[in-house]
C-alpha cells in the first residue's frame, strides 16, 4: 500500500509564489556579479600568480612575467612567457597518430559516443598537425594571446555561471538562502578549477610547443565549464526531487 | 578579409540560432512548471465514443508482436466500436504466423499481409487506410505497451469537432539496461513532460508522434494519406493538419511504454532516419506553414522553430567548423570572450534533443529521484547526436536535389519473443 498518493505527475506544477520571483532573482543573481565585476581583477592577478609558480616549480628556467592588460571596466592579468613551435617531428607524428585515431577507432567496440569524442579530438588535432607541418612561422598566436585569451573567457564564464545557475535554479522550489549557496559553490568551483586548468594548459603549451592549443581551447575549454554546471544542478535537482518525495512535502505540488 | 568577414558573421548567426532556440526552451520549462496547466479531455465521459481502427506497421516483428496484441485485447474500449489491424510489412520471420494466430481468435483483429508495393510505415499506413473502418485510427508502433484504458482515452478528444490528431506521452520500458537507455529516457522526459505539454499549454504547435496517437480517418484520406517517401510521416501528418485548419493536441496522462534502442549504432539509425524525414517535411511544408490562413503569427513561429529544429545540430557541426577556420586565422581574438562563450554555452544547452534545465524540470515533475544526476553525461550524446543529425539532414537534402527513392530501415528490437501465443 502506498503511503501517500501525490497528484498526477501528467499535470502536477510547482507552487511558487510568484510576486517574489523577482526579488528572488536579484538575490540570487546581483550579488554574485557585483562581486565578480569588483574583484576580477584581483582574481585574475591571483589566478597568474599561481600559475606561475607552478610553471616555475618544473620549469624553473623559464622566463615568466605578469603583465596587466585593459579589460571591461579594469583589467586583468595575464602571463607573458615565451613558447615555442613544434618540431617537424612532432607535428608529422601527431598527424600520424590523430590520422590513426580517426580511422581505426570506429572499428573498435568502444562505445560510439565516445568514439565521436575521440574522432572530434583527434580531427582537431590533425588539423593543427597540418597547419604546423605546412607553414608554423605563420601560427598567429604565442601563448601571451593564449593567456589573454583564456582570462578574458574565464572573466566572461564567472559572470555567466550566476545567471545560467540563478535563472536555471529561480523556479526550484527550496529555500532561497540554499539556492544562493550553490551559486556562490559554484561560482567558487568555477575559480578553483579555471586556475587550475589554466596553470595545466600553460605548462603543456610550454613543455610541448603551440601545437596542442586547438586542442585545448576547442574541446577542454569553456566546454567543459559548462559540464560542471549542470552536473551541480542535476545534483542539486536529484536532492530537491527525493525530499519533494515525502509525506511533509505534500503540499509543494499543484494542480493544473 | 572578405572571407573573414563571412566567417564571422556565420558564427554570429549560430550564436544568435542558438540563443534563441535556448530562451524558447526556457520558456517552455517555465510555463510548464509555475503555470496552470491545459488538462486533456481524459475526464470526459461519453458512452458515444467515435469507432476506432487501431494500426500497427510490423516488418519483422516476432519479438514484440505478442505482447501488443494481448494487451490491445485486454483495453477496455468496447469490442463493437474496435479493430486492430496489424499490417504485415514484408515480414520474413514469423510476424505473419503469429498474426494469423490472433486472427483465428479475435474476429475483430484483421492483420493486413503486405508482400507486394513499397516497404515503409507510410506505404503500409497507406494501405491499412483503404480498409479501416474506424472514423478514428489510432497508430502504434509495434513495440508499444498500451495499457487498458488508453484507446478510450485517445478517442475521447475526437469528440471535439476541431481536433484532427492527438499524440500521448511516450516513456521507455527498458530504462535500466544501460547508460543508452536511461539517456533516452532523460531525453524523452524533456521533449514529453515539459515541451510537448508547453507547447499545448501556450496554444502553439504539439506534434503527433506517429504512435501512442491517433487522427480522423477521413479527413486523413481526404488530404492523400501519406507520401511514402517521407520518412516522418507523423511530422508530415502533423504540418498537414495544421495547414488544413485542424488542431493537434497533446496528452500527457496519456502514457504509453516503448522499448528504446539499447546499441548506440540502432540509435544512431533511429535519430539519422528522424532527421531526414524531419528535414524532408520541412523542405515540403516552410512555405505553404508561413502561407496557411488558419494560423497565428506565433503559431507559425513556433511551426517555424519546430521544422527547423534537425537543422540546428548541421548548422552546430558548421558553426565549429567555422570557428575553427577563425581560429587558424588569426580571428579569435577579435570575437569577444562573451560571445565565445555564448556560442559554446548556447549550443551544449541545446545540443541534445532538449536543454539541461528542460530535462532537470521534467524529471523533477516525473517525481524521478536518480536519473537527473546523469544530466552531465549527455555530454557524450552531444557529439554523436550532432553528428547523426548532420548526416539525416545531409540526407534529406541529398534527397531534395535528387528526387531519389527512400528506403525505411526499420529500429531493431531488443526484448525476447514471448513463448506462449
Amino acid at each position: 500500500m502506498k503511503d501517500i498518493i501525490f497528484y498526477h505527475r501528467a499535470y502536477r506544477r510547482a507552487s511558487i509564489r510568484g510576486k517574489y520571483l523577482f526579488l528572488e532573482f536579484i538575490f540570487l543573481l546581483l550579488p554574485l556579479l557585483i562581486t565578480i565585476l569588483f574583484l576580477y581583477p584581483e582574481i585574475t592577478f591571483l589566478i597568474n600568480r599561481f600559475a606561475k609558480s607552478i610553471l616555475l616549480s618544473s620549469l624553473p628556467t623559464a622566463d615568466i612575467e605578469i603583465i596587466r592588460k585593459s579589460y571591461m571596466f579594469s583589467s586583468v592579468y595575464i602571463l607573458g612567457l615565451n613558447g615555442k613551435y613544434p618540431s617537424v617531428m612532432l607535428s608529422f607524428s601527431l598527424f600520424l597518430f590523430s590520422l590513426l585515431s580517426i580511422s581505426l577507432t570506429p572499428m573498435t567496440k568502444i562505445p560510439r559516443p565516445i568514439v565521436a569524442w575521440v574522432i572530434f579530438v583527434s580531427s582537431i588535432n590533425l588539423i593543427s598537425s597540418i597547419f604546423f607541418v605546412l607553414s608554423p612561422s605563420i601560427f598567429p598566436y604565442d601563448i601571451e594571446n593564449f593567456s589573454e585569451f583564456y582570462i578574458k573567457t574565464e572573466v566572461s564564464i564567472w559572470l555567466f555561471v550566476p545567471i545560467l545557475m540563478g535563472t536555471t535554479l529561480l523556479f526550484i522550489p527550496s529555500n532561497i538562502l540554499v539556492r544562493f549557496s550553490i551559486v556562490a559553490l559554484t561560482l567558487l568551483y568555477s575559480v578553483v578549477f579555471g586556475t587550475l586548468r589554466y596553470a595545466v594548459f600553460l605548462y603543456i603549451l610550454k613543455k610541448f610547443s603551440y601545437i596542442f592549443m586547438p586542442l585545448l581551447f576547442f574541446a577542454f575549454g569553456p566546454l567543459m565549464d559548462f559540464t560542471y554546471m549542470v552536473g551541480i544542478y542535476s545534483l542539486y535537482c536529484s536532492i530537491i526531487a527525493r525530499k519533494r518525495n515525502n509525506r511533509a512535502e505534500i503540499g509543494v505540488w499543484r494542480w493544473s | 578579409m572578405e572571407m573573414v568577414i563571412i566567417l564571422k558573421s556565420y558564427l554570429i548567426f549560430v550564436m544568435a540560432i542558438m540563443v534563441l532556440y535556448a530562451v524558447r526552451h526556457f520558456i517552455f520549462t517555465l510555463n510548464r512548471f509555475i503555470s496552470k496547466q491545459r488538462i486533456y479531455y481524459q475526464d470526459i465521459v461519453d458512452s458515444e465514443l467515435p469507432s476506432i481502427s487501431v494500426l500497427i506497421p510490423m516488418h519483422n516483428e516476432e519479438r514484440v508482436a505478442a505482447n501488443i496484441l494481448d494487451l490491445l485485447i485486454a483495453t477496455d474500449f468496447p469490442g463493437s466500436k474496435l479493430e486492430i489491424l496489424p499490417i504485415n510489412d514484408h515480414s520474413t520471420d514469423k510476424t505473419m504466423e503469429i498474426l494469423d494466430g490472433y486472427a483465428s481468435r479475435y474476429p475483430y483483429l484483421k492483420p493486413v499481409h503486405r508482400h507486394e508495393g513499397r516497404r515503409g510505415k507510410p506505404a503500409a499506413l497507406n494501405d491499412a487506410l483503404k480498409l479501416a473502418r474506424g472514423e478514428v485510427v489510432v497508430v502504434f508502433d509495434a513495440d508499444y505497451l498500451p495499457p487498458k484504458g488508453i484507446l478510450r482515452d485517445i478517442a475521447v478528444s475526437f469528440k471535439d469537432p476541431e481536433v484532427g490528431a492527438v499524440m500521448g506521452r511516450v516513456i521507455p520500458e527498458n530504462t535500466q539496461r544501460n547508460l543508452l537507455t536511461r539517456l533516452i529516457d532523460l531525453e524523452r522526459s524533456g521533449g514529453y513532460q515539459v515541451d510537448q505539454q508547453a507547447r499545448y499549454n501556450l496554444r502553439l504547435i504539439p506534434q503527433y508522434g506517429g504512435t501512442v496517437g491517433g487522427f480522423r480517418r477521413e479527413v486523413v484520406s481526404s488530404l492523400g494519406g501519406f507520401e511514402p517517401n517521407i520518412l516522418a510521416e507523423d511530422t508530415e501528418l502533423t504540418f498537414k493538419l495544421l495547414i488544413n485548419g485542424w488542431k493537434v493536441v497533446y496528452a500527457n496522462r496519456v502514457e504509453c511504454y516503448e522499448e528504446a534502442p539499447e546499441h548506440w549504432n540502432v540509435r544512431a539509425r533511429q535519430i539519422r532516419r528522424w532527421a531526414r524525414g524531419h528535414s524532408q517535411v520541412m523542405f515540403r511544408y516552410l512555405l505553404p506553414l508561413l502561407r496557411t490562413p488558419h494560423l497565428s503569427a506565433l503559431e507559425k513561429l513556433d511551426g517555424l522553430l519546430l521544422l527547423l529544429i534537425y537543422t540546428i545540430p548541421f548548422l552546430l557541426l558548421t558553426g565549429i567548423v567555422d570557428s575553427l577556420s577563425l581560429f587558424f586565422l588569426g580571428e579569435m581574438q577579435i570575437i569577444q570572450a562573451t560571445a565565445v562563450f555564448l556560442f559554446v554555452a548556447a549550443f551544449n544547452t541545446f545540443g541534445n534533443f532538449a536543454s539541461f534545465y528542460q530535462i532537470g524540470t521534467a524529471s523533477l515533475l516525473d517525481g524521478a529521484t536518480q536519473r537527473i544526476r546523469l544530466l552531465p553525461l549527455l555530454l557524450f550524446n552531444f557529439l554523436f547526436n550532432m553528428w547523426h543529425v548532420s548526416l539525416g539532414f545531409m540526407d534529406a537534402v541529398i534527397d531534395l536535389v535528387t528526387r531519389r527513392k527512400t528506403l525505411w530501415h526499420k529500429t531493431v528490437r531488443f526484448r525476447e519473443a514471448k513463448k506462449d501465443r
